[in-house]
């Protein structure tokens, strides 16, 4: 895919003051260009600051040092062209599910009947028919993830940066919404941004994967994912050139992994 | 068996009913001087004696100071406490007058307010404010304040800041805590209310209280007393009722009745 730059970091840090009075550095010199309808995942062990990389692309967390630009422009702080999936379902627990998803939706500049329709179709697409008037904490968790999914994807941002969005769910749930995250992305022109821990869920998901090291998170490599797009999942999941790239990043994760570990 | 819907009621009469059984037993069994402590069937003839006619318009005044007070601190408390979390330089400037004020009792500053209103509704009223903000305001703070980030997050990617953000998130996500600090309120109202009509009213229940007391005629003063304790609890059941409706959306289990 030959595509302009849609999100440049430049030696981007950041660092905080810790308790006792020295620095943590959380992130170290992250240089990184991400294209434009590009689906680039990072990857690494927990504790890494992938989470906080992302918080710093979304404008929610300042950085240290560098620069961070988006279409050129830098980004100063949060912005509805840049929507964000949280771990943990950041959804409005007083509003119902049909409100969650509208709550985007009356902030963009469409006529009623429009929200009220694209409300209704992003419900749909999630499975949720029938679940419009539950609250949050009337759903599971997996159930949850989907409004949570949706809600972001009402406000259609150019970019969708996502922190682990599947992480809480069951195995087949998490199957099936990453299939939904990859038709979307194919739909539209959108540019992903995914953190995970999941080497498995990176390939199958992504044109780019980088990898991050342990503490302090630099990007220490990053390999580019090839595989037959137009295969059925497990066809794709099992063919050897998977099981190789997946071995690549697999063995390069688990290195900075023991390396945090044994610190 | 007692319908569903029932039961939550049967629960909050079990234990004064049986209070109010035994404290019948203790008196007609001489444990106590009846002179003193009058048994409840006691309290119940001198109650009827009393009779609607005179004790509905000192109830009506009483609710009615604090039903002002309170809705004017709970306006009060919501905005002040909010102020405080949002902004440090407000919170700077207001801490120190509020816990200052935090360990005096209410009712100390009635003859000030006597000096300024005279004998009356406001005096009454504004003990009640007083009183009331306090706890709201307190945790109107402390809900505002502890908004979860990936709330405010969330809504900042959908571009939504300022007073958008205020009403559509740091309000609506504070509510549990806000709820509570009223409910601690209303208790507060009713005591400074009572308090303050001894001391000051010529009518309401604290007065006709007080009047009896005086006069020695304390089955009439209990009977009072007790119009003035189902009226407090059935209140504050009111609210709660109201409370867990409004709340119907949170997770059940963080729904606070005990810790307040």
């Amino acid at each position: 895919m030959t595509s302009s730059a849609k999100i440049v970091l430049a030696g981007v840090g950041k660092s905080f003051k810790a308790a006792g009075g020295g620095e943590i550095v959380a992130v170290s010199d992250a240089s990184i260009t991400i294209g434009a309808g590009e689906f680039v995942t990072i990857v690494g062990p927990s504790g890494c600051g992938k989470s906080t990389l992302l918080y710093i692309i979304g404008g929610f967390v300042s950085r240290s040092s560098g620069t961070i630009t988006m279409d050129g422009r830098p980004i100063e702080g949060p912005g509805v062209e840049r929507g964000i999936v949280f771990q943990e379902y950041a959804l409005f627990p007083w509003l119902t599910v049909e409100q969650n998803i509208l709550y985007p939706l009356r902030r963009r500049n469409l006529p009623k009947n429009e929200q009220k329709a694209e409300a209704a179709r992003l419900i749909e697409v999630i499975g949720l028919r029938g679940f419009e008037r539950r609250f949050p904490r009337e759903l599971s968790g997996g159930m949850r993830q989907r409004v949570a999914i949706a809600r972001t994807l009402a406000a259609d941002p150019d970019v969708l940066l996502l922190d682990e969005p599947f992480g809480a769910l069951d195995a087949q749930t998490r199957e099936i919404m990453q299939d939904e995250l990859l038709r979307v992305w194919r739909a539209t022109s959108k540019t992903v941004c995914l953190i995970t821990h999941d080497v498995t869920e990176a390939i199958y998901l992504s044109q780019r994967v980088l990898i991050m090291s342990a503490r302090p998170g630099r990007i220490i490599d990053e390999v580019r994912i090839s595989l037959d797009r137009d295969l059925p999942r497990e066809e794709c999941e099992t063919s050897a050139a998977f099981a190789e790239q997946r071995n690549a990043v697999w063995l390069k994760v688990r290195r900075e992994a023991l390396a945090a570990a044994t610190r | 068996m007692v319908p569903e819907r029932l039961q939550p009621w049967l629960k909050a009469l079990a234990s004064p009913v049986i209070l109010v059984l035994l404290w019948e037993a203790t008196v007609r069994a001489g444990l106590v001087d009846a002179e003193l402590l009058p048994s409840p069937t006691q309290i119940l003839v001198a109650l009827r004696e009393i009779g609607a006619a005179e004790l509905m318009p000192e109830l009506a005044a009483t609710l009615f100071r604090i039903a002002v007070g309170f809705a004017l601190a709970a306006v009060f408390g919501v905005l002040l406490g909010s102020w405080m979390a949002l902004s440090e330089r407000a919170n700077g400037f207001f801490y120190p007058i509020l816990a200052s004020t935090y360990a005096i009792p209410k009712s100390s500053f009635i003859p000030l307010f006597i000096l300024w209103f005279g004998i009356g509704f406001w005096p009454i009223v504004l003990v009640v404010f007083i009183a009331c903000a306090l706890p709201v305001v307190v945790y109107t703070f402390h809900g505002i304040s502890d908004v979860p980030r990936l709330r405010i997050w969330s809504a900042l990617s959908f571009g939504v800041s300022g007073r958008d953000l205020f009403w559509s998130v740091q309000l609506p996500a504070a509510m549990p805590e806000i709820l509570v600090g009223m409910r601690i309120a209303l208790g507060f109202a009713f005591t400074v209310a009572i308090a303050g009509e001894m001391i000051v009213s010529t009518t309401g229940l604290g007065k006709l209280i007080f009047s009896y007391g005086e006069g020695g005629v304390y089955a009439s003063m209990f009977a009072v007393i007790s119009v003035l304790l189902v009226v407090a609890y059935l209140a504050d059941l009111l609210f709660m009722a109201f409370m867990n409706h409004y709340l119907r959306w949170l997770d059940r289990g963080h729904v606070s009745g005990g810790h307040a």
